[in-house]
C-alpha cells in the first residue's frame, strides 16, 4: 500500500512517462508525429548554440591569429609563389571549362551543376555516443527542408533529418541507419552503402563485385532521390572475404566528418543532366536510397 | 530574502538543463572525447542526490531527455523516458541511503549511465530509430562511457561538498 505521503511521486513519474510513451506511440503510428515538438525545442536550443558557438569561435580566432603572426612573412612569400602557379592553372582550367560548356551546348545538355544551395555552419553535435547527428544554423527560413543533401567540397555529409525554422538536424552518412544510393565512378556498378555508426560506410548491395580494388572512388548515383548524383562519397579502404552475395567491403568516407565546420544544404537539386539515369525500379535494392523521414 | 532565493532556485532548475545539453552538443562537436560523457545524465543524478525531490526530478529528467531526443535522430520521447525514470530513482535513492558516500555514488553513477544505455537501446530498437546502441557500441564503449560519467560526477559532487562544508 502506497502512503499518501508518497503518491504525488509515483503520480507524477507515470504522468511524465505516459507523456513519453505517448510521444513516441505518436510516431510509431504516424498519425501525427510530434515534429512540432522538435522543431519547438530546437528552435529554443538553436539561439544558444549559436552564441555559444560563436564565443567559442571567438576565442580560438584569437589565439590562432596570434599565433598567425609568428612566421607571417615566411608565409607570405611562399603564398606568392603558390597564387602565381595558381593563376597559371586558372587560366587553363577556364579555358578547359569554356571548351565543355561549348560541347555540352552543342550536345544539347543542361548545365551539370548540383543545384540552388545554402551554406551553413555546423553548431553542435548529437548529445549520445552513438548516433552522427549534428546540428546546423540554417533551416526552415533558409529553405531547407528534411531529406536535403548535405555536401562539402569535398563530397556528401549526409541529409536533413529534421528542419527547425532556423536550424535543422543532419544525418551524418556514417550514422548506423543511413543509407546512399552510389556507384563506382570508373565501372559505374551500382551499389548501395551504409553507415557503421563509426568512422566507415560499409557495403550493403553491389550489383557486381568482380574487379573492385581498395582505392576504387565511390560516387553517389543519384537512385535515393536525397543526393544529386555524381558528387565524390568515399573510397573503398577493405575488401574483406566474400560473403552470402559479394565481397564484405568498407570504404573511408570522402568528407572527414569529425571535422565539419561549414557545409552546403542542396536546397533545389538541379535537373538530372549528362548520363541517362537508370529508372528507379523497386526490385533493385540501390533504389530504395536513405530511409527518408516526413520530419 | 526566501522569496528570491525561491526564484533563483525556479530559475536555475529551468535554465540549467538548456545550459547542459547546449554545453554537452557543443562539446562533443569540439571534442570527440566528449562524445563519452552524457552530462544530462550526470546532472539528473546530481541533481536527484542533492535535492532530493522525486516529483521535481522526474519533470526535469523528461524535459532534459525531451531538449536531448530534439538534437538528435532518436524519436521525440526515447531520452525523455529514460531520464525521467533515472533522476526519479536517484531522488528515491537519496531519501533510502547515504549518498554522501563516494561509493555509493561510483555504484549509482555507473549504474545509471549503463541502465540510461538501456533504456534508450531497447526504446530504440521498439522505434526502429536505432540498432541497439548499447550492442553496436560495444562492451568497452559503454564501460568507457560509464567510467568518464562517473569520474566527471564524483568531481561535481567534490566541488558542491567543498562549497557546502565550507566555513
Amino acid at each position: 500500500m502506497v502512503s499518501a505521503a508518497k503518491r504525488p511521486g509515483w503520480i507524477a513519474l507515470v504522468g511524465v512517462l505516459v507523456f513519453n510513451l505517448m510521444l513516441l506511440s505518436l510516431q510509431t503510428n504516424q498519425h501525427g508525429t510530434p515534429g512540432f515538438m522538435r522543431q519547438f525545442l530546437l528552435d529554443l536550443l538553436a539561439p544558444a548554440e549559436m552564441l555559444v558557438d560563436r564565443g567559442v569561435q571567438g576565442v580560438a580566432g584569437v589565439w590562432d591569429g596570434y599565433f598567425a603572426l609568428l612566421g607571417v612573412n615566411d608565409e607570405n612569400h611562399r603564398l606568392r609563389a603558390e597564387n602565381d602557379q595558381l593563376k597559371m592553372q586558372l587560366q587553363q582550367h577556364d579555358e578547359a571549362i569554356r571548351e565543355a560548356a561549348r560541347l555540352r551546348g552543342l550536345l544539347g545538355m543542361a548545365d551539370s551543376g548540383i543545384g540552388k544551395t545554402v551554406a551553413a555552419r555546423v553548431i553542435g553535435r548529437d548529445t549520445s555516443r552513438v548516433l552522427q547527428t549534428v546540428t546546423i544554423d540554417k533551416g526552415q527560413s533558409d529553405g531547407v527542408r528534411a531529406n536535403h543533401s548535405v555536401i562539402t567540397p569535398d563530397g556528401v555529409v549526409g541529409r536533413v533529418f529534421t528542419a527547425a525554422s532556423r536550424s535543422a538536424v543532419v544525418q551524418l552518412i556514417t550514422d548506423a541507419q543511413s543509407e546512399v544510393a552510389a556507384m563506382l565512378r570508373e565501372s559505374r556498378v551500382q551499389a548501395l552503402f551504409k553507415g557503421t555508426g563509426g568512422r566507415d560506410l560499409e557495403l550493403d548491395y553491389i550489383e557486381d563485385d568482380y574487379g573492385v580494388e581498395v582505392g576504387a572512388e565511390i560516387i553517389t548515383s543519384g537512385l535515393d532521390q536525397i543526393h544529386p548524383k555524381g558528387l565524390p562519397l568515399a573510397v573503398i579502404s577493405v575488401i574483406g572475404e566474400k560473403g552470402e552475395h559479394f565481397r564484405l567491403m568498407q570504404a573511408r568516407p570522402r568528407v572527414d566528418l569529425s571535422r565539419l565546420e561549414d557545409v552546403l544544404v542542396v536546397i533545389e537539386p538541379a535537373p538530372p543532366t549528362g548520363e541517362p539515369q537508370r529508372p528507379a525500379s523497386p526490385a533493385s535494392p540501390a533504389a530504395h536510397g536513405s530511409r527518408r523521414n516526413d520530419g | 530574502m526566501s522569496r528570491f532565493r525561491k526564484i533563483g532556485s525556479v530559475g536555475s532548475s529551468l535554465l540549467v538543463p538548456f545550459a547542459v545539453v547546449v554545453i554537452q552538443g557543443i562539446l562533443a562537436y569540439r571534442f570527440r572525447v566528449f562524445n563519452y560523457f552524457d552530462l544530462p545524465l550526470i546532472y539528473c543524478v546530481y541533481y536527484g542526490f542533492t535535492r532530493s525531490k522525486p516529483v521535481a526530478s522526474a519533470f526535469l529528467g523528461g524535459g532534459l531527455g525531451l531538449l536531448q531526443d530534439s538534437l538528435s535522430r532518436h524519436a521525440m520521447g526515447t531520452n525523455g523516458f529514460s531520464k525521467a525514470l533515472l533522476c526519479f530513482a536517484a531522488a528515491s535513492t537519496s531519501l533510502k541511503f547515504n549518498v554522501d558516500q563516494a561509493i555509493t555514488r561510483i555504484f549509482a553513477l555507473f549504474l545509471f549511465t549503463v541502465a540510461d544505455r538501456l533504456l534508450v537501446s531497447i526504446l530504440g530498437l521498439a522505434m526502429g530509430t536505432g540498432q541497439g546502441e548499447i550492442f553496436s557500441g560495444g562492451l568497452m564503449d559503454l564501460i568507457l562511457s560509464g567510467v568518464f560519467n562517473t569520474l566527471l560526477g564524483l568531481i561535481m559532487f567534490g566541488f558542491r561538498d567543498r562549497f557546502r562544508h565550507a566555513p
